[in-house]
């Protein structure tokens, strides 16, 4: 089930009157009832994969109860059982998302020695949602094990923890320390968060229905044969696809933020208009926000961090990136994203830059000042390049796209007018109201925090325009992007 | 949590009072079937297909293909709907894909993506307005044949918003089943006997059922369009190139695969291609096109046929339903005309069943009757195939 859906539209407000009004004050009867409503939604895609995230959960929480139990003298039994989370966690990545991958470069690179491999594919689907619930689940093990919280006992808590709905296919990834201790208390329904969920759900349906899939038509175009058009659409068409994966990405993370605060839970932030950043620091700082700190906190610091060898922290922040990159898709396109942002960063990092920019930009006042805003111009030019590896079907492919993108820049330039007006003008003005908004909103969690707007009515007439513009200029339904990661 | 459900009830009152009356219509009319139930109404039960609000068909009758697999297709626009499977020898053997294509890029576009086997015979009608260099349809990509089934949700945001739009510029049509209409998909299926019927041409219900008052055979509506000179009736200085290029890129891709095409400039009432003779100079894709298409069609191995003037067809103008497109009837002479000279087509044809239904046509615009007529005109029961030498 998706979010922009009407099956979303009817299984929301469902499973919302009987959380609340049926199943209101039994703490334990509501988590029982999100797990299954969990695995509806789930399901409703493809009910065989549920085995996989009941295995996951069964294991992490049979380890957790296990870790629980072992003295903390005896480091190797809890080595061992922290490795069976990681090897299931991982192995179900591996198998299902990395396997095709692994065997196929190793065949390539026989092949450069002359030799010839038979290796055997394997022609799964990859289960939506694999890399979020199990770096998720792997979350709980690690603290567990490094004892920054206690293991679970309540074994449906847990596995709502792991299902739950709002956030299981595409993040964010939240942290059991953080999410597992609202399944263990009582809720109580507060009118201020269910409507403000309801304000950043209307916003993310705006992002993902008007601005991702109505340049999704356009991008998949002009990156299906980029070979028929001049360097200023294929640059346009970086622009657009740098948009597309924004508003598709944050768009689904404000339903699955909104939709969660519907159900009394605060799953933490995921994006914060990081297109108004004024380095690649600050980009990482907004981009992905969950996926970010995991890396951060589960690989960068163990790896030694910050506070190491100045050569190590290069290193550290190298493999982020790239396992990062690699993260995202088994394919050298993504470990390439992964490495440019690397290289955008040293610079950063070696004149210790990287923490220039931590506060909001331009705060307190309305317009960015001249050099903020060539900051920003800069850095979203170096993200929508990298966005081209992101995007592009191979690594030939996207250093074709990019050649040919810069070397005929200044040809057929009526051609880019006309496209322009006939076929880019209103997804265009589309990203200019998001950028507007956003850039007045940049100060608080999404698009549609209107405290300041005292009178009711104009709330309410934004609300029914925002409502009208999905309506009236949402484009073809499209998957979520996020979802085959 | 009582306040914040009074508020969603009263938040939500205009948004029922938008899609409640849409959605009450739509369903009413069948216009939300998926494209699943369509083709297989259509194909099974022979269910008219005939939506108001959208139009899907290209991708429907694309899945139609997928299933029918035809040795022989009708490939055009609206002006190859008229060709019916009862001409062919074997009727299961023939599919119309008319409106299938709208614009020559559109060619090459329906072949690389032609679900399973290839047909072993096009039937390709070339409107004379594709190859005007005014053609605005040449600066458009061609269209999308990757077959993706909608959502309900999909179609019923697509349906109200075209329910709307209709509303606000025409006004909504209403009105009750037309009696012995059990087997509909869509309003003008169901209140005008209009739509796709299961061999994939065009039931012209509404035409048909009112045709004392149409355009009165003198084609007025049509002649208006000539004289604003605008969309497919626009004059132009010379054929465009571009487009005969890609008739000649599209023959040769056919010619690799084995298709034979048979390729024919569909007829214009004769008052109306009188009028175009009236300015023969700025409509040089209607009386010269012939002339640039033969060569390509003959280097090919295939015919092109000019019929450009329905006189040619030993047809009149009571064998049309409007100023541009034939009937029935004065297709099925066409057909005639042209397997005349092209024995592969003919080898498809059953020329007794042809000659049988040519001579005893219902009227000059239903073969056999489906409708009543109010008006029905006696067809030119002669044709000569000598005419088609031309």
């Amino acid at each position: 089930m998706i979010f922009n859906s009407l099956e979303f539209a009817i299984f929301l407000p469902i499973v919302f009157f009987l959380y609340w009004l049926v199943l209101g004050r039994m703490r334990k009867a509501q988590n029982g009832f999100l797990v299954l409503a969990s695995y509806v939604f789930y399901g409703w895609w493809d009910w065989r994969f549920l085995i996989l995230i009941f295995a996951s959960s069964l294991v992490d929480y049979l380890v957790g109860l296990g870790l629980g139990k072992v003295a903390d003298n005896k480091v190797t039994t809890r080595k061992i059982m922290l490795s069976i989370s990681l090897f299931t966690n991982l192995g179900l990545l591996g198998i299902f998302k990395y396997y095709n991958f692994f065997v196929e470069s190793l065949s390539e690179a026989v092949t450069l020695f002359g030799q010839q491999l038979d290796v055997t594919t394997l022609s799964w689907v990859l289960p939506v949602g694999i890399s979020f619930y199990t770096f998720q689940t792997l979350s709980y093990s690690i603290d567990v094990y490094r004892k920054k919280m206690e293991p679970v006992h309540d074994p449906v808590a847990f596995f709502a923890y792991v299902s739950f709905f709002p956030q299981l296919v595409a993040g964010p990834i939240e942290r059991a320390s953080h999410l597992v201790p609202q399944f263990m208390k009582p809720r109580a329904f507060s009118y201020n968060h269910a409507s403000d969920g309801l304000r950043q759900i209307l916003w993310g349906l705006f992002k993902k229905m008007v601005i991702a899939d109505n340049c999704a038509v356009l991008v998949n175009q002009i990156f299906d044969t980029p070979e028929s058009y001049p360097g200023s659409i294929l640059a346009l068409g970086a622009i657009l696809f740098a948009f597309q994966i924004y508003g598709d990405f944050s768009g689904y993370s404000d339903i699955a933020i909104g939709t969660a605060r519907l159900f009394g839970f605060d799953i933490m932030r995921n994006f914060a208009y990081p297109y108004f950043s004024r380095d690649i620091a600050e980009f990482w700082r907004r981009w992905h926000i969950s996926l970010s700190s995991w890396f951060k906190d589960y690989l960068y610091i163990p790896l030694g961090g910050s506070r190491t060898k100045p050569w190590k922290i290069y290193r550290n922040i190298a493999v982020i990136f790239l396992v990062s990159g690699f993260w995202h898709g088994a394919n050298w396109t993504f470990i390439a994203w992964g490495a440019l942002h690397a290289l955008s960063f040293f610079p950063l990092l070696i004149s210790k830059k990287n923490r220039l920019h931590i506060t909001p930009i331009a705060e307190g006042k309305r317009l960015p000042t001249g050099r903020e805003l060539f900051q920003i111009l800069c850095t979203f030019t170096i993200v929508c390049v990298t966005w081209v590896f992101f995007r592009a079907d191979s690594l030939t492919d996207a250093f074709t796209y990019l050649w040919r993108a810069i070397s005929t820049i200044h040809s057929d330039l009526p051609v880019f007018a006309s496209y322009i007006a006939h076929e880019a003008f209103e997804p265009l003005i589309m990203i200019i109201v998001l950028l507007v908004i956003e850039w007045t909103q940049r100060e608080h969690q999404h698009g549609l925090n209107l405290r300041k707007v005292q009178w009711a009515p104009v709330r309410y007439a934004i609300y029914y325009a925002i409502i009208f513009i999905i309506f009236q200029y949402g484009g073809e339904q499209q998957d979520f992007i996020y979802f085959q990661f | 949590m009582k306040r914040f459900l009074i508020k969603c009830g009263l938040f939500s009152i205009p948004l029922w009072v938008i899609f409640t009356p849409a959605v009450i219509h739509l369903e009413t009319h069948r216009e939300l079937e998926s494209t699943a139930v369509m083709v297989s109404q259509n194909q099974h039960d022979g269910a008219l297909i005939g939506l108001g609000y959208t139009d899907p068909m290209h991708l429907v009758k694309h899945a139609v293909l997928q299933n029918r697999q035809p040795e022989v297709i009708a490939l055009g626009t609206s002006r190859v709907l008229q060709f019916r499977e009862f001409c062919f020898s074997k009727p299961e053997s023939f599919y119309n894909c008319g409106r299938s294509v709208g614009k020559v890029q559109d060619l090459e576009a329906f072949l690389s993506s032609y679900p399973g086997e290839k047909p072993k015979v096009i039937i390709l009608g070339l409107d004379q307005d594709m190859c005007s260099v005014n053609d605005e349809d040449m600066l458009k990509d061609p269209r999308a044949y990757q077959f993706k089934e909608t959502s309900y949700g999909t179609r019923l945001t697509k349906g109200t918003k075209a329910f709307w739009e209709a509303w606000l510029n025409d006004g909504i049509v209403t009105g009750t089943t037309i009696p012995g209409t059990t087997n509909f998909i869509g309003r003008n299926a169901r209140l005008e006997n209009e739509g796709y019927r299961a061999d994939g041409s065009y039931c012209y219900g509404r035409v048909i059922r009112q045709s004392n008052q149409q355009d009165a055979y003198d084609f007025q509506q049509t002649i208006g369009r000539i004289d604003k000179g605008k969309g497919r009736f626009a004059p132009a200085t010379e054929i465009n190139s571009g487009a005969i290029q890609q008739i000649d890129n599209f023959l040769k891709s056919c010619r690799e695969m084995e298709i034979h095409v048979v390729g024919f400039l569909p007829p214009y009432g004769s008052a109306v291609y009188d009028r175009f003779k009236e300015d023969a100079l700025i409509y040089p894709h209607v009386f010269d096109l012939h002339g640039q298409l033969k060569p390509i069609f003959e280097a090919n191995k295939m015919l092109v046929e000019d019929y450009t003037d329905i006189r040619s067809l030993s047809a009149n103008d009571f064998e049309t339903t409007d100023g541009f497109h034939g009937s029935e009837v004065c297709y099925l002479k066409l057909l005639k005309l042209m397997a005349a000279n092209d024995t592969i087509l003919m080898s498809y044809l059953d020329n007794n069943s042809l000659d049988y239904h040519i001579a005893h046509a219902f009227s000059a615009r239903q073969v056999v009757k489906e409708l009543p007529e109010a008006d029905p005109r006696v067809p030119n029961k002669e044709i000569s195939i000598k005419d088609t030498s031309k």
